[in-house]
């Protein structure tokens, strides 16, 4: 009997090693998330760039190959280059305004201070509220005729603006939603970033004389240099993906002076212009894609380049 | 050992993939009905959102709850049910692939998105020849705005008429403050009358104006009716043209202001730059509170907008049809710029285009059938829902009773055109009174697919920059143009 239990053990231990074992329990624990990962990112993922070789309905019943016309097409197609166009725009307006403002705000509530934590709360509290629902109140407050915006103006007898009805006032009045929105998160994560800084090196500065203004850019600023560049990566990608304050505040309009790509394709791909424009929305989506990518590599040079 | 490992998590992931996909697409097909206490089958009707509007949605309630108890309605054995929904064709192609059980059984659908939108819709050839019906009833261009490519995938239900609705207060007062200039406004017929009109109704403190006269903010969602009561298209209709499904905007310069139809598209965007110049709105005017509040003389609606206002203080309304065109922009004043950019009106329609009528846009509903989008989901059982849904349409629609109780409970007008000899129709002393005498001047936008994006990207979008001053008329005219016939070809599938 022993003897049989020793052959058993010995068996098994020639099946799996312990460190297979210690990797099989990794895998499965990674498992959960890999499924979800794979149903609802890379298939998508793969689906979409399969489908943008086709002209396809989004059921991909009747799918026709096309080759690359769909790609050819996107070159040509002036609205989507005018999104493009536009989501550059709110990139360089939203990207710096969301860091510098996030900056500013995580600096100013980084202290032991009474009160600070409640101000983080509420500097957070846009970040946790509905997309939508935010936006919707918004759109109240902008309203040329009713809205809270116009009448704090008139208060100081200043003319209203015309915010989200003008094509010349309309992206930077919902870059203001979006940064709102926005800075509470990054703010988060600067704080959490600035609270890691070794004390030390800021009393030897102290001690040297340097001001707030020389600790902040010869120290904080470089030693935060990484959590920088990953909220740029981050609010950069973000911006290129705009597209629920757009759909509540302005769908695209005035004049597709808010278009943006991603509201195009939802549009081709579920909206007013579905059909069989599933295939090219794909194209536009990899388009897109494309483009963010090379922004983000030439941003990573960047990086390499000033922080090594 | 790693390779192994790999494999059965690669198994495991590929067989939960296809298990779950498995599982969502047949387990609910079967055995999703549902029934009332007394036996009989719930069938679901999805509406837009329009119907969630609380005077339409109660309306069309109330008359639901009186439907469900007639004779006929249980003869059939069904129960019907409502619900609206924003944004339905997006909601509805959800449902059609996720199964008969996320799916109405009849849809309230917008008939201008059907071209787009014919996978989830279920054609009725086969069961408009079975039951042999008489589709000549219909209005002949309410229903083909269901036929695409030759296949037919709804009934229509309303006429919807689009319209200007005139504050009758407001130029009641007007006149007897002003009885020399005074506004008649039955034969506000012409363009140059609407203008005269709008001008003389609106009250401006300096720049600001105080009292819109006309509603200029949404005048680029009617660009097409000025067009059409101009006597001119926007799309090339004609199946035997070379140019089907374009623009019929002329692409050689020259032809621009010689071409009949491309100068009633120019003159068209002429006309709006006039109506902009004059500053007879005031940017926070345009909704319906604005017309509901008194704020605004006259603004555009449908047959529909009397049930939206019924929630404001507003009672005495009149509701007229799109002016006729009765000048050009043609030809004048050329040594101050291109045409009509002087904004200079010719009283003489020099190139003989003097046929404008009052009419519009027709707009509507039909009713439809959805269809799952996988084969293996058109289930008998789901099958058997059609079958009901088709009887409980033709009773709505076929039925001339029904169709009566249904256009008198929600005081719209019904698409059967050979009962608008009815006193509901003939004795009217509401809008529908007042539009009725003009409806057959009345007109359906095209319908070829992509028309609804040219539409809301391309000329609305287009007629705001123009608005705002970043265009000239040639420029949006060029603009609409070439934007617009990329996208149809796109939308269309043509090179």
């Amino acid at each position: 009997m022993q003897e049989a239990q020793s052959v058993s053990v010995k068996k098994k231990r020639k099946g799996l090693t312990l460190k297979a074992q210690r990797n099989l329990i990794g895998y499965l624990f990674v498992l959960p998330a890999l499924l979800i990962f794979c149903i609802f990112v890379l298939i998508p993922l793969i689906m979409s760039v399969y489908l943008s070789f086709f002209e396809s309905d989004m059921f991909f019943l009747s799918m026709e190959y096309v080759g690359f016309d769909n790609f050819a097409q996107v070159f040509q197609d002036s609205l989507y280059w005018t999104s493009i166009l536009n989501i550059l725009c709110y990139t360089l307006m939203a990207v710096p305004m969301n860091i510098i403002l996030s900056m500013i705000l995580a600096l100013l509530v980084n202290s032991d201070r009474r009160g600070v934590k409640a101000y983080r709360f509420l500097f957070y509290l846009p970040s946790v509220t509905s997309t939508v629902a935010a936006s919707t109140v918004w759109l109240w407050m902008m309203n040329t005729s009713y809205g809270l915006l116009n009448d704090i103006f008139a208060l100081f007898g200043l003319p209203g603006g015309t915010w989200l009805t003008h094509s010349s006032t309309a992206l930077v009045s919902v870059t203001l939603v979006t940064v709102w929105q926005g800075v509470g998160a990054n703010m988060i994560i600067f704080v959490a970033a600035l609270q890691n800084m070794p004390t030390q090196v800021y009393e030897a500065a102290k001690l040297d004389g340097a001001g707030p203004l020389t600790i902040f850019f010869r120290i904080t600023f470089p030693l935060i240099a990484p959590t920088m560049y990953f909220i740029l990566t981050m609010t950069l990608i973000g911006a290129f993906q705009l597209y629920d304050q757009i759909y509540v505040l302005t769908s695209g309009g005035p004049a597709n002076a808010t278009l943006t790509p991603v509201y195009l394709i939802w549009q081709n791909s579920f909206g007013t212009n579905a059909g069989r424009q599933a295939g090219y929305a794909a194209a536009q989506a990899f388009v897109l894609f494309l483009i963010i990518m090379i922004v983000n590599l030439l941003i990573r040079r960047l990086d390499k380049k000033v922080n090594g | 050992m790693k390779k192994l490992l790999g494999l059965c998590l690669s198994a495991i992931l590929a067989l939960t993939a296809v298990f779950g996909a498995t599982a969502c697409s047949t387990t609910s097909a079967n055995d999703y009905s549902e029934y009332t206490d007394d036996g009989r089958l719930i069938l679901t009707i999805w509406a837009p959102d329009q119907y969630a509007n609380a005077t339409i949605r109660s309306r069309f309630q109330a008359w639901l709850d009186d439907f469900n108890e007639t004779d006929k309605i249980k003869e059939l054995g069904v129960y019907l049910e409502f619900s609206p929904f924003t944004q339905l064709p997006t909601t509805l192609s959800t449902a059609c692939i996720s199964g008969p059980h996320m799916m109405p059984d009849i849809v309230i659908w917008d008939r201008f998105a059907t071209p787009s939108n014919t996978t989830y819709l279920m054609p009725i050839d086969d069961l408009l020849e079975e039951d042999n019906i008489d589709t000549s009833v219909f209005l002949d261009e309410a229903y083909d705005e269901l036929t695409v490519n030759g296949s037919q995938y709804g009934l229509p239900l309303d006429a919807d008429p689009w319209g200007i609705y005139v504050n009758m207060d407001i130029v009641n007062t007007y006149n007897d403050q002003n009885s020399a200039s005074a506004i008649d406004v039955d034969s506000l017929d012409t363009w140059s009358e609407l203008i005269d009109a709008a001008d003389k109704l609106t009250i401006r403190d300096g720049s600001n104006v105080t009292r819109s006269g006309l509603n200029t903010t949404s005048a680029d969602g009617q660009f097409f009716s000025f067009v059409y009561t101009g006597t001119g298209e926007l799309i090339d209709t004609d199946e035997n043209s070379s140019a089907y499904g374009d623009t019929v905007m002329s692409t050689d310069s020259a032809d621009i202001f010689t071409d009949g139809e491309s100068m009633r598209v120019y003159d068209t965007l002429a006309f709006f730059k006039e109506l902009y110049a004059l500053n007879l709105c005031n940017t926070g005017h345009g909704g319906t509170d604005a017309f509901g509040n008194g704020l605004l003389a006259m603004t555009y609606g449908s047959i529909y907008f009397p049930q939206e206002l019924s929630s404001y203080s507003i009672k005495n309304y009149k509701m007229l049809p799109y002016p006729a065109r009765d000048l050009t922009y043609i030809n004048v004043n050329t040594e101050q710029g291109a045409h009509g950019e002087s904004l200079v009106a010719s009283e003489t329609d020099s190139t003989g285009m003097q046929n404008g009528q009052v009419g519009g846009m027709l707009g509507g509903y039909g009713l439809a059938i959805p269809q799952p989008v996988m084969e293996n989901m058109r289930t008998d059982e789901w099958r058997s829902h059609v079958e009901k849904a088709w009887e409980v349409i033709k009773l709505w629609l076929l039925d001339d009773e029904m169709n009566e109780s249904y256009f008198t409970a929600n005081e719209v007008i019904t698409c059967r055109s050979d009962l608008w000899n009815n006193a509901f129709y003939t004795e009217n002393t509401g809008v529908i009174g007042d539009i009725l005498p003009y409806l057959e001047n009345y007109k359906m936008r095209p319908s070829v697919a992509g028309y609804e994006v040219f539409e809301s990207s391309i000329v609305r979008a287009d007629i705001q920059m123009l608005k705002e001053g970043s265009l000239t008329v040639l420029a949006t005219y060029e603009k609409i143009r070439d934007d617009g016939n990329a996208l149809l070809r796109q939308a269309q599938g043509r090179s």
